[in-house]
């Protein structure tokens, strides 16, 4: 099983799209830092506006804070639908050039290959997640400074420097239970639907169907609550005045339980489905 | 004349009030301001605005006579643009006139209710209204009416009996509630500056607190 998760993180890294979504993060990272160094400071002024009749402003909200902050809302649609198309290509490729037949005739049982596949996705997005996080605190500090982070989310939210710093770094990590969630569905549909461009139509279909319905009230707490689409904006939590620790727990222990039911339903259907 | 003017004198026709160019009360008090050449003091801010959470805040503030109010912060401050001119000099910065209303109790004090009406068109104000505790010879509380940024209603608390300078003031304004994206840098961003402008007034305050005041008067 070990040697197996090697292989599986040796192929990774040998593959070109690999470095592909590594560029993509870089790129999108750069874009949101470009764009928020032009166009930061006309939204914060618009933002600000109504405030500006009655008080100055002392200090720079358009800092390292309020960067990482915007390169965080990437995790809204950006970065997962980076990790879906990559990690689906895991098996889909594998399924297109025929490997998973010639891997399967060595002495290595179906559930050990998806296993080991379930669990090389999952070090994928965290390493993903990793040079993403990294250089994004990393280069925003060196280029922007620190400073208050603002927020608008049900009000405007102020934290020093020190506490936004605090919350952005669990928001970060709420958030990567989100992206992995993603990654195991997009590996659970690759399963299903073995097809590269199918999969990653359907991967895209599956990301624009959760973030639609995560606006959509379903009149029943339970489901406002618990069903998953619900789930993947828990990393926003983070920013309320009064962080809900006990809710964010909950919907992380929940989200979490879904993708280990993603990871089963793909595993199940791997290993009952006959290699053709 | 200006019309304020002709409403003045028609005001005060009518009421039997009499019209000063400068209140003798206000003089005094004026008088007691200007023998402070400056001051330094550690200000704590609470912003108190339904849709604005905001932690407290320190800043220094300093001043030094004839020169503007200096304030200095390692964080982001929001500072009231009427409040913290403690000696009031933009009420007196051009010619102005007074109208003395009378007695009126304010926190459990009689004071001379004053009004101050600019005589020029410089000033930022068009009225202010002042509560002056005439045996302790400080201002309790302004009402400033401003050309640009509305009404600032500002009260001022003491510690000590002799104390010039207020430890805790209380600015109240009218500040129009904001649309609030749930998330920006998206397509959430886009903000209707039209209804923003057009949204419901609210009351917002902040309350600033001076610790560590160093005064400095003239000998």
């Amino acid at each position: 099983m070990r040697n197996l998760l090697l292989t599986e993180l040796f192929k990774i890294f040998r593959q070109r799209k690999t470095y592909y979504a590594i560029a993509a993060v870089f790129v999108l990272e750069a874009f949101i830092m470009v764009s928020a160094y032009y166009q930061g400071r006309e939204i914060l002024e618009v933002l600000l506006e109504n405030l500006k009749e009655s008080f100055e402003f002392r200090g720079d909200l358009l800092n390292a804070n309020l960067i990482i902050y915007l390169v965080l809302n990437s995790f809204w649609f950006h970065i997962p639908l980076i990790l879906m198309i990559v990690v689906s290509g895991f098996l889909t490729s594998e399924y297109k050039d025929r490997t998973v037949e010639a891997i399967l005739l060595q002495p290595v049982s179906k559930w050990q290959l998806i296993v080991s596949k379930y669990l090389a996705a999952l070090i994928f997005t965290v390493f993903i997640l990793a040079v993403l996080v990294g250089s994004t605190f990393l280069l925003s500090y060196a280029l922007f400074g620190k400073g208050d982070l603002v927020v608008f989310l049900e009000g405007l939210s102020f934290f020093e420097s020190r506490e936004a710093l605090r919350r952005l770094i669990l928001a970060f990590l709420t958030g990567s239970l989100t992206m992995v969630f993603y990654a195991v569905v997009s590996l659970t549909l690759a399963v299903l639907l073995q097809e590269a461009t199918v999969t990653w139509i359907v991967a895209a279909l599956f990301l624009i169907g959760t973030t639609l319905l995560l606006r959509l009230d379903f009149h029943s707490d339970l489901l406002n609550t618990y069903f998953f689409p619900k789930l993947t904006d828990t990393w926003q939590s983070l920013f309320y005045p009064e962080v809900p620790n006990g809710v964010i727990l909950r919907k992380n222990a929940a989200l979490g339980a879904y993708t280990f039911l993603f990871a089963l339903i793909g595993i199940w259907v791997f290993q009952k489905r006959d290699i053709k | 004349m200006s019309w304020k003017k002709c409403i003045w004198g028609i005001l005060l026709l009518g009421g039997g009030l009499c019209a000063q160019e400068v209140d003798p009360d206000l003089l005094r008090w004026k008088e007691r301001m200007d023998s402070i050449t400056g001051f330094q003091a550690r200000v704590r801010m609470e912003v108190d605005i339904s849709f604005v959470n905001m932690p407290v805040k320190y800043a220094r503030v300093s001043y030094r006579k004839g020169e503007a109010i200096r304030i200095a912060s390692e964080d982001f401050v929001m500072i009231p643009k009427r409040g913290l001119d403690l000696t009031l000099n933009e009420l007196y910065e051009y010619p102005f006139m007074t109208l003395n209303l009378g007695k009126v109790r304010f926190a459990d004090r009689e004071c001379e209710m004053i009004k101050v009406i600019p005589t020029t068109d410089k000033s930022d104000y068009s009225i202010a209204t002042l509560w002056l505790d005439t045996s302790a010879l400080r201002i309790l509380r302004s009402q400033i009416s401003t050309k640009k940024n509305g009404v600032f209603d500002i009260v001022y608390r003491y510690t000590g009996r002799q104390q010039e300078l207020p430890s805790e003031i209380n600015v109240e304004f009218a500040v129009s509630g904001v649309k609030i994206p749930l998330r920006f840098l998206g397509k959430d961003t886009q903000v209707d500056r039209e209804g923003m402008k057009g949204s419901t007034e609210e009351k917002g305050a902040i309350i600033l607190q001076l610790e560590d005041v160093q005064l400095s008067r003239i000998q």
